[in-house]
């Protein structure tokens, strides 16, 4: 392989500190730069709780590898901007779209965030990609219908400049229109962003609709009763990287 | 009174400021006492609660009975103890009662938080502990500085007071904390998922409880001899002290009732805060649970 991953997990676990049932066992997985990976599974399945530990959220055992460095605590904070979790349900606070669109450059991991401050221009041009306008900056946040609301979440989230996103159901609650708006704008983000192959990104996206997975994604993975399963992908092109994960999960 | 009444726990340890107001009053001239006749006609007052209750139906006729009969039983209970340990006048005995009181205060704190996690009793008893007897040591060996230190009659309703105040404000400040960290979940979590540390993502949820714990005495504080005489001070004028040195005195308590509030508050947010997150930047929601 000519790239190394861009992440690895390795014999990544959840238990339940409280009731001791075990969520997530063992799960491992390589993720390179131009990934493209569906996870299907039965709700309760442990979808979430698996895009959760990816992105260190939950009490996990295990390891985490980006680009070559293992996380520790410290660098948690800044590895989340990169490797970034949009739950269901987006969150805003109270306050402006553009104000809350702001917030992540007011944390300290900022500073060593791929991109340091505020970029209005940037968020006004996204906006307009995916069909909002950028008038919405000045409105409260709150009063978005929630197709919107998820929009301004990955616009949110793309504005740190991403390496990897972690979609949990992002489309669940949007009608076709919007849906079909949002699977654009993301293939559109990873055919840009890897277009220039140096800083390559990648998605892993959840779906209740095996159809969704198949028009987005070149590998699925499922997800059963907290074990995850590598990888049915019926896509050949990505064989290589399916083998690695298949190493990946191996070592477990 | 202070803010006593937020929570009607009259446990021994929640000695009313008038008793101490007449400890340190002094003895008066004219006679004050009760006969226990003259309690009994207080008592039929109560009457009053009973029959809108039964009236209005709502439900309340026992609870205002066993209410009742526990503070006749716990103030008698408080009282007898009280008697004992005056007379013996000795540090040992007054010591043990003033943990036995912090202890119960420490306890009385989480009884009405509806989400907690499992040393939420530790921290809470080490948060009254530390803040009521700082502020209660501080005032006896260097304000009031009775003869001996350890005298019962100036301890004990002292440290009362201040734990029934500090008790107030940490189970209004943790109470708060835990029930808006649930309902700001979303928030909580989508600050962490974009980077935020956890105590960039707790701020607000922190301050918020913080407030909460606080307002009640900053109210008490600024209304303080218009709406109502604080309680200290009506049991030094019942007992017939000079009003501006009742006065003194008051001023002195609600400035150390304030202090007693804000060291337990924040201390015992912060012990939460610490016990709720984990140095990965995570909150352990698995340990929040509700009662």
């Amino acid at each position: 392989m000519s790239q190394p991953p861009l992440l690895q997990i390795h014999n990544v676990s959840r238990t339940d500190t409280s009731t001791g049932k075990h969520l997530l066992e063992s799960a491992s997985l390589l993720i390179h730069a131009g990934d493209r990976i569906g996870l299907v599974g039965n709700s309760g399945s442990g979808k979430s709780t698996f895009l959760r530990a990816m992105a260190m959220l939950d009490r996990c055992t295990g390891e985490w590898i980006f680009n070559g460095n293992t996380i520790t605590k410290d660098d948690i904070p800044a590895y989340r901007r990169t490797v970034i979790y949009l739950s269901q349900r987006p969150f805003f606070t109270t306050g402006t779209v553009e104000e809350n669109l702001r917030l992540p450059f007011l944390f300290k991991s900022a500073e060593t965030g791929a991109r340091d401050s505020f970029q209005r221009d940037l968020a006004a041009s996204t906006m307009q990609t995916l069909g909002l306008s950028p008038q919405i900056l000045n409105q409260p946040a709150e009063s978005l219908s929630g197709g919107e609301q998820q929009m301004v979440s990955l616009i949110r989230a793309l504005l740190l400049d991403p390496r990897i996103l972690l979609l949990d159901e992002p489309t669940a609650a949007l009608d076709s229109d919007a849906k079909l708006r949002f699977e654009e704008r993301i293939l559109k983000w990873h055919r840009e962003s890897n277009a220039g192959n140096e800083y390559g990104r990648a998605f892993l996206w959840t779906s209740h609709d095996p159809n969704q997975v198949d028009r987005l994604t070149d590998q699925t993975l499922t997800m059963q009763q907290g074990e995850l399963i590598l990888p049915t992908g019926p896509n050949s092109e990505n064989q290589s990287a399916n083998k690695s994960n298949q190493q990946a999960n191996g070592v477990g | 009174m202070f803010d006593l009444n937020g929570l009607d726990v009259t446990i021994p340890g929640l000695i009313h400021g008038q008793m101490l107001g007449q400890f340190l009053a002094p003895r008066p001239e004219g006679d004050i006492s009760l006969s226990w006749f003259e309690v009994g006609v207080a008592a039929s007052l109560l009457l009053i609660n009973a029959i809108i209750s039964i009236q209005l139906g709502l439900g309340m006729a026992k609870r205002i009975a066993t209410s009742s009969v526990r503070m006749v039983i716990q103030l008698a209970i408080l009282g007898l103890v009280l008697k004992q340990i005056f007379e013996l006048s000795q540090p040992a005995p007054v010591l043990a009662l003033a943990a036995t009181m912090t202890i119960i205060a420490g306890v009385s704190a989480v009884k009405r938080i509806d989400y907690r996690y499992p040393s939420i009793y530790r921290n809470s008893i080490f948060s009254v502990w530390t803040s009521a007897w700082i502020v209660t040591s501080i005032t006896v060996l260097i304000i009031v500085r009775p003869q001996p230190w350890y005298s019962p009659q100036v301890v004990i309703p002292l440290l009362g007071m201040v734990l029934g105040n500090s008790l107030t404000g940490i189970s209004l400040g943790l109470d708060r904390f835990m029930s808006e960290l649930r309902n700001r979940r979303g928030e909580v979590e989508t600050m962490l998922a974009l980077g935020a540390t956890r105590w960039e993502s707790c701020r607000g949820v922190f301050v918020e409880a913080t407030r909460t714990a606080m307002i009640p005495i900053l109210n008490t504080m600024s209304v303080a001899g218009i709406v109502s005489i604080p309680g200290m001070m009506t049991g030094q004028l019942l007992a017939g002290a000079e009003p501006l040195e009742a006065v003194k005195y008051q001023i002195m308590i609600m400035f150390v009732i304030a202090a007693a509030i804000a060291i337990g508050v924040v201390l015992s947010l912060s012990l939460s805060y610490r016990n709720v997150t984990n140095s990965n930047h995570q909150i352990e929601w698995d340990q929040i649970r509700r009662h």
